[in-house]
């Protein structure tokens, strides 16, 4: 069940009118089985995994909690560890390891012809399964006490808003939530929905209206010119950024008017003036999560300059395959890294030129993010490419620059469309650096009922209706 | 119920209002912008059109015949009223409303081979949705939610591509819509690999079959003369087409022995002129013109008779 289908919709209908009438454990029994239903609904063998994945943790952090034995604490966290990457490892990446492992014998003369296994990959495998073990690392590194209910552990686990894409909110943020009833207020009702819309603009109207361009080009990109290439490229860092962030604005929403804080996930991340502030403004859980638990751990800039940037790479690559079993997302989180190695490297080696570049004037700013983006683009491009093969033949087509004329790019009214509402994104982000939205709409409540009302015109013009899914559902 | 609850259900329901009222205005000004524009559905639904002229078909119909330069060959008005994607059915709607609002034409011209076309382009016809019956009928029939949200919302009447031509082509003529480009080099490299396959029998369905008799009929009924032809289509491609002759056939079946099926499908070569497989660019639109002058296409019975009293009558403005 995704958000943006009819389902949703009668689904969250039900569990609103029920929502009130429940307290304390009830109420967190309305969540687990809500959130099972949600699940389930998608395939209900799902259902076993999760709940393998919960019944384990939850049982392990009980034994961390109740023991002071740093060799039994020590083999509790490992158990936990092996289990849960164990899981994520056969469920996503079996295939992967596979077909890598024929391609490097073959390429030694050795013909090997592994079992082939079909396995169906539980949608948000990777988003629970590192929220699950942010729980076991934290109680095992005392920043939280085990938690002794079951049914609120498996709520964590399960709450059905940032289920299967996120965001990925650790145990010491949502659980103690979880300890106390929320009322429903009036004020958070009304932020919320505020969210949601916003949310359904960005994935409705953004999103889904950029994903025929970007489709229609990455499926033939030998048959495409270098300008409808690179649309398409720029359109998918806004379909990807409009499809996540709406998603997460949605889910944060929902959260926000039943009492529950999610955080935030995304922070206009195409406005970072640098590789490691893009990195604090875009999903946003999850870098901070392979920082807390992967970066640092790893010895994070502690041990000198080489062992930071090995470290980065490590971290980056690693991002990048929790992303899928595929080639192309390493080499992204392999780019990644390296900006942000060549980032630290450039104020080493140029020094002067870099403090030039770092200037606080507006064309300097202007540059910094152009030059971000560009590269965040060409990252991208990997991202989104089916091969690398595939990936390569669309940077070739940019860059033979052989049809740089509007009249040879197809979907031209969808291409116009996008230009517009990607443009009209950007804008509303930069003036949101000088207006902060949030503040005044809640001096002036009137006013956020006519900018629902235009959220809502909006999506009725613009919006797309053929229930696409959300793009982080396959991660 | 104390007065904060009463004040919050006076701040929904005046939401509704506001959003409800602002749907409606927006939607009628969004309607008066569409119905004043130059694109070819506005035209149409608008009324008073006079052309001699009108073609129907689909994205081919739309790349193969271009009007500007028909009309300057023949030196009769012409319109184009084809469109990507439409099927045979959703273009017998077109005809019937056409020649409800407007004057008849002398030429009727349709490009048979929307034939295997779904009706999946109905969706670009939502801004005319209040403006004809039969639209509504079939929106009924096909996309009765699409149809419902209409009649609920009208702002998602102008979420469309139709839309968006009518407001670009508010100040400008939207006759000279063609593709300007030429086949990439790897498509020909794709054709020329390309396993002969035959076109699935199952597009052909009998929904189309039976609005292409109906607008045949209809034509005849008014009497319009009529050319139901088949336009250039890249030649590798088409000899690729396994079952050609079997699906011609059906289309001969389906018009009768009364009417000629046109069959220009090889008659233009060359890759700078045509932007792919299946359609002509400016380039072969041009040169296809000229081969139908060469073949007397454009020339109808009414204008090989021999005046009858005085020059007068078969001046034309």
């Amino acid at each position: 069940m995704t958000f943006n289908s009819l389902t949703f919709l009668i689904f969250i209908a039900i569990f609103s009118a029920l929502y009130p009438l429940t307290h304390g454990r009830s109420r967190l029994w309305l969540i687990l089985v809500s959130s099972c239903i949600f699940y389930g609904w998608w395939d209900w063998r799902f259902l076993l995994l999760i709940g393998f994945s919960t019944t384990l943790d939850y049982w392990l952090g009980w034994y961390l909690g109740e023991t002071d034995d740093p060799r039994r604490r020590r083999w509790l966290l490992s158990a936990s560890l092996v289990a849960n990457l164990g899981v994520l490892a056969f469920f996503k990446y079996f295939g992967f390891f596979v077909n890598s492992f024929v391609a490097v014998a073959d390429s030694f003369g050795w013909h090997v012809s592994p079992p082939l296994l079909n396995i169906i990959l539980p949608v948000g495998i990777s988003f629970y399964t590192f929220q699950s073990m942010s729980y076991t690392i934290d109680v095992y590194q005392r920043i939280m006490p085990h938690e002794r209910s079951f049914v609120r552990y498996a709520c964590f686990v399960t709450f059905f808003p940032q289920l299967v894409a996120g965001p990925i909110v650790r145990a010491d943020y949502l659980l103690p939530q979880l300890h106390r009833d929320h009322p429903l207020r009036w004020e958070a009702f009304l932020s919320g929905v505020q969210l949601i819309l916003w949310g359904y603009v960005l994935k409705s109207v953004v999103a889904d209206s950029l994903a025929p361009v970007v489709d229609n080009h990455f499926a033939a990109p030998e048959l495409s010119t270098s300008l409808g290439m690179l649309i398409a490229v720029i359109f998918y860092a806004f379909q990807i950024y409009g499809d996540f962030a709406g998603y997460s604005l949605i889910a944060i929403g929902i959260a926000e008017i039943f009492g529950y804080d999610l955080g935030r996930n995304f922070d206009r991340p195409y406005f970072a003036q640098s590789f490691s502030e893009f990195w604090q403004r875009w999903h946003i859980s999850l870098s901070t999560w392979l920082r807390d638990y992967l970066y640092i751990p790893l010895g994070g800039n502690r041990g000198g300059t080489w062992r930071t940037y090995r470290n980065l790479m490590i971290t980056m690559l690693l991002g990048g395959l929790w992303h899928g079993a595929n080639w192309t997302f390493v080499i992204w989180g392999a780019l990644h890294g390296l900006y942000l190695v060549m980032q630290r490297l450039s104020g080493v080696v140029f020094p002067r030129l870099t403090a030039f570049f770092s200037r606080d004037e507006w064309p300097f700013q202007v540059l910094r993010v152009a030059c971000v983006f560009s590269l965040t683009c060409f990252a991208w491009v990997f991202f989104r490419a089916q091969s690398f093969s595939d990936a390569l033949m669309v940077l070739q087509r940019i860059f033979m620059f052989d049809g740089l004329g509007f009249s040879a790019v197809p979907f031209k009214f969808e291409v116009v469309k996008g230009i517009a509402l990607v443009s009209t994104l950007v804008a509303c982000e930069a003036l949101s650096f000088r207006f902060q939205a949030r503040p005044f709409f809640a001096r002036h409540p009137r006013l956020m009922g006519f900018v629902n009302a235009c959220a809502l015109w909006l999506i009725a013009l613009f919006g797309t209706f053929t229930g696409n899914s959300f793009i982080y559902f396959q991660f | 119920m104390n007065a904060t609850h009463f004040r919050r259900l006076v701040s929904l329901a005046l939401f509704a209002v506001l959003l409800i009222g602002g749907d409606r205005l927006l939607g009628w000004g969004l309607d008066q912008l569409t119905m004043s524009s130059h694109a070819r559905y506005s035209r149409l639904y608008r009324g008073d059109e006079a052309a001699e002229v009108v073609i129907i078909g689909d994205s081919r119909g739309v790349h193969s015949f271009y009007a500007p330069a028909i009309a300057d060959s023949v030196g009769q008005r012409t319109l184009n009223l084809s469109y990507n994607g439409i099927s045979t059915e959703l273009a017998e709607v077109v005809l019937a409303d056409y020649l409800d609002k407007n004057e008849p034409p002398r030429l009727l011209v349709i490009e048979v081979t929307n034939f295997a076309s779904a009706p999946d382009a109905l969706i670009n016809f939502k801004p005319y949705f209040g403006h004809s019956a039969r639209l509504r009928q079939l929106f009924d029939r096909e996309q009765s939610y699409t149809a419902n949200a209409m009649r609920l919302i009208h702002l998602y009447r102008f979420n469309c591509e139709n839309f968006l031509r009518a407001a670009y082509y508010l100040r400008r003529d939207d006759q000279n819509w063609i593709l300007r480009s030429q086949m990439a080099d790897a498509l020909i490299g794709l054709t020329e690999q390309q396993t002969p396959a035959p076109l699935s029998e199952s597009t052909y369905t009998d929904l189309n079959r039976a609005a292409l008799r109906r607008m045949v009929q209809l034509a005849d009924e008014r009497g319009i003369e009529l050319r139901l032809v088949v336009a250039p289509y890249w030649p590798a491609h088409r000899e690729k087409l396994a079952n050609w002759p079997e699906v011609t056939q059906k289309i001969r079946d389906t018009i009768g022995d009364k009417h000629r099926l046109w069959d220009y499908s090889l008659a233009i070569s060359g890759p700078t002129n045509f932007a792919d497989r299946v359609h002509l660019n400016l380039n072969g639109a041009q040169e296809f013109c000229a081969r139908l002058n060469r073949d007397q296409f454009f020339v109808t019975a009414a204008d090989r008779q021999p005046p009858v009293s005085s020059g007068a009558a078969n001046i034309r403005p």
